[in-house]
């Protein structure tokens, strides 16, 4: 009987020691090769991509020689064609002695003309695929996205940290950024099928502007909008970052008076008819009046002067809601304000009935916003 | 099996019954619940968990009226010997595929999340072993350990919930009133048998300490059941809307993966997650293995079910490996739900039925 037991505890502990020898999925963490950005694009030769991979090379990083790393180059870019995600990812494989790593990536950049094709076909392997964070921020490269990796900001240890650090602190700074985009709600406007805008990245000669923002017709890109257009977006889809705006020649002012919002709500209700929709947009906006052209004005904590500086800049909010809502009715025809979500979550049932008439609808709402602005302080003098 | 040595307390009760609900379905529930339904299945999926509770009370009611045996004993004096052998191989088939099958879901996501390498005979059999060491002992160990790891489960989901608020966006819910009933009527089989599990009251009525406590108890933890799976299925919906929902195969896991820490740290919280949920689905496993020897031993007429337990290893690792792809997985779980299901809506209502009869004088047991 203690024999049999000697025996089996014998077998059960070969056996374990045999199948759980340390973790099967092991790889160290040398040999991992980290992804900091993607970039997607159209290559050269038809419908085929190109989907560079930016590797940080850590010893280069963070290695001795003082601040930021030595003098090396801190980044590795591998670019690779095939025609499908998955494919280009293999065929990286096949030039790196290290196993790509895609759980630090930080940023999708697509170019351009990739995006204007569509992008159902390609967003599908980040979606499947496990490693990929729900929160890695998307943009829209002018031009392609390749050359962006090669941009190396001195401020930053890669071009993908430097972006996706934009994003995460000038963003809500920045009225003219266009609001952070990631893979989470890219998925979910592409599910939905409803439009949306991407924050556009532009070559600088040393760094990298984000300005302005690519305007998606479900999931094709159909153009830009400026940084000013970007600013008047932001009012409607409720993501009023801090900025100014600047009136002129008010209450006996000479020249200009800056306005700096610091904070803003905005609330969009749709009026859901049988064949039409309309939108009712309610914006209240705080800030300060933060620049006077005219030194010498005597009274700006006066009833008045606040009272007129505020009734303007309602007008000048509310002529700019317009303007944008008119230039997505009329030139883009796509309604990258989330209307079709709004109208989506409000009545379920009738966009299901419209979806296809959906965008013909929304070119004929009208759209009335009313704009509530408080100007709470006027800075240190008087 | 007299009134012995220590017995289930009202806790241990309550996390039995909640452990063995909440298992391998909380990683794929919002998806079932949305997809045909759309947000008509978060209602679905309350009345789902009423039902249940309705059910649990007629099992309740089932075994006060036999408070020092469980239904393979007393299903014999109801039925009869050879509808008593059926009844029991009916239970036994359930609780081997349910083992069998959720095993294998268990796999599949821990493969998929985990262990991408790691092939899923192994991940199979090493969940397998642990499950057949800690079922070998018994009823109260099981309690035991259930009662330990409840807290830690719950209190995971729930921290996964609350990160997720950061994602929340209360409008998808804005056409939450506009029910369609035909919608919600399919639903609601598809939602109760997400709640299976508290059928295992049936099996441990005799051995707790207040057996007159088992409705209450019985209602705690369908109820804590139902909290659980209302509110991980509002926040994924409102996390990741309907039209994105029903393309996620395990939406909890996926929403653990959204939620961004300020200063990226702690980037995969779907690690921590994945870590506790296999905590829960070790818990329900580890019930219905134990459940399904003691069918087995009582249908061959034995009284000792450990070497059951040893001998449903290999059983319950062959069903685990049988179907061959995802869609098979998903076939036989809805088959092995269905029979479930119906098992636990049929029988109590039987049994409570022929007692009642035969209590009022009737001797027409056998026609049923």
């Amino acid at each position: 009987m203690k024999i049999r037991r000697k025996k089996a505890y014998l077998v059960t502990m070969v056996t374990v020691l045999i199948l759980f020898t340390g973790c099967w999925d092991r790889v160290e963490i040398e040999n991992r090769g980290f992804v900091l950005g993607i970039g997607l694009d159209k290559a050269e030769s038809e419908g085929k991509i190109a989907m560079t991979y930016q590797f940080a090379l850590p010893s280069a990083m963070f290695g001795a020689g003082g601040n930021g790393g030595g003098d090396g180059e801190k980044v590795w870019n591998v670019t690779s064609t095939s025609p499908s995600v998955i494919r280009a990812e293999k065929q990286i494989l096949t030039r790196m002695n290290r196993v790509p790593d895609l759980q630090h990536t930080q940023v999708l950049i697509i170019g351009e003309a990739l995006a204007e094709e569509g992008l159902y076909e390609y967003i599908d392997f980040f979606l499947r695929e496990i490693n990929i964070r729900r929160r890695m921020d998307v943009l829209i490269a002018e031009g392609k996205a390749e050359d962006l990796f090669d941009i190396a900001p001195l401020t930053a240890n890669s071009t993908a940290d430097y972006l996706s650090e934009i994003i995460m602190l000038n963003e809500k700074d920045v009225h003219r950024i266009s609001s952070e985009v990631d893979l989470l709600k890219m998925s979910k406007n592409l599910r939905r099928g409803t439009d949306f805008i991407v924050a556009k990245v532009a070559p600088g000669k040393k760094d990298i502007e984000m300005t302005g923002a690519g305007v998606f017709r479900k999931d094709q890109l159909i153009g830009y909008l400026d940084p000013e257009e970007v600013r008047k977006t932001k009012w409607l889809i409720d993501d009023i970052s801090q900025g100014t705006i600047v009136v002129e020649d008010i209450g006996g002012i000479q020249g200009h008076i800056v306005f700096e919002i610091s904070e803003g709500k905005t609330r969009v209700t749709p009026q859901i008819h049988d064949e039409s929709v309309d939108f009712d947009a309610v914006i209240r906006v705080e800030g300060d009046v933060a620049e006077l052209e005219d030194l010498d004005f005597p009274d700006t904590t006066s009833e008045e002067f606040i009272t007129a500086v505020e009734r303007k800049i309602e007008q000048e909010i509310k002529k700019e809601c317009e303007e944008i809502m008119k230039k997505a009715q009329e030139e883009f025809e796509a309604e990258f304000f989330n209307f079709g979500a709004l109208v989506k979550n409000y009545d379920r049932r009738w966009f299901e009935k419209h979806e296809a008439e959906w965008r013909k609808i929304f070119k004929k709402s009208r759209l009335s916003v009313k704009v509530n602005v408080d100007i709470r302080r006027v800075g240190l003098v008087d | 099996m007299g009134r012995n040595k220590d017995l289930l307390s009202n806790v241990q009760v309550v996390s039995l019954v909640a452990s063995a609900i909440i298992g391998v379905t909380i990683s794929t529930l919002p998806r079932t619940v949305v997809e045909d339904a759309g947000l008509n299945g978060v209602i679905g999926l309350v009345v789902g968990g009423v039902i249940s509770m309705l059910l649990t009370v007629l099992i309740a009611m089932l075994a006060g009226k036999f408070p020092d045996a469980v239904i393979l004993e007393y299903g014999r004096n109801l039925l009869g010997p050879i509808f008593s052998k059926v009844m029991i191989t009916l239970w036994l088939v359930y609780f081997t595929a349910l083992t069998g099958v959720v095993h294998r879901i268990f796999a599949d996501a821990i493969k998929a999340f985990l262990l991408e390498n790691t092939p899923i005979e192994i991940i199979i059999l090493s969940m397998l072993v642990v499950t057949a060491y800690l079922a070998q002992n018994g009823i109260n160990p099981i309690a035991r350990i259930c009662e330990a790891f409840f807290p830690v489960i719950i209190g995971s989901i729930f921290i996964v919930l609350l990160l997720s608020l950061q994602n929340f966006n209360i409008k998808e819910f804005y056409s939450l009133g506009q029910i369609n009933v035909t919608d919600i009527l399919k639903i609601i089989p598809i939602t109760v048998i997400s709640y299976l599990g508290f059928e295992l009251l049936l099996f441990v009525s005799a051995f707790t300490i207040e057996p007159q406590k088992i409705m209450r108890n019985g209602l705690i933890g369908v109820g804590i059941s139902l909290v659980t799976y209302t509110a991980a299925v509002v926040l994924s919906v409102g996390v990741f809307s309907v039209d994105s929902l029903k393309y996620q195969i395990y939406p909890m896991l996926e929403l653990a993966k959204t939620i961004a820490f300020p200063g990226a740290f702690a980037e995969r919280f779907d690690v921590f997650f994945a870590i506790f949920w296999i905590l829960a689905v070790f818990t329900t496993v580890v019930i219905f293995y134990y459940l399904g020897a003691i069918s087995l031993t009582k249908l061959v007429g034995l009284k000792n079910y450990r070497p059951f337990t040893y001998l449903f290893v290999p059983v319950i690792y062959v069903i685990s490996l049988l179907p061959q792809e995802v869609a098979q997985v998903n076939q036989f779980t809805t088959w092995v739900s269905y029979l479930g299901g119906s098992l636990v809506a049929v029988i109590p209502v039987l049994l409570l039925a022929v007692a009642f009869t035969r209590k009022k004088g009737g001797s027409k047991s056998e026609d049923t």
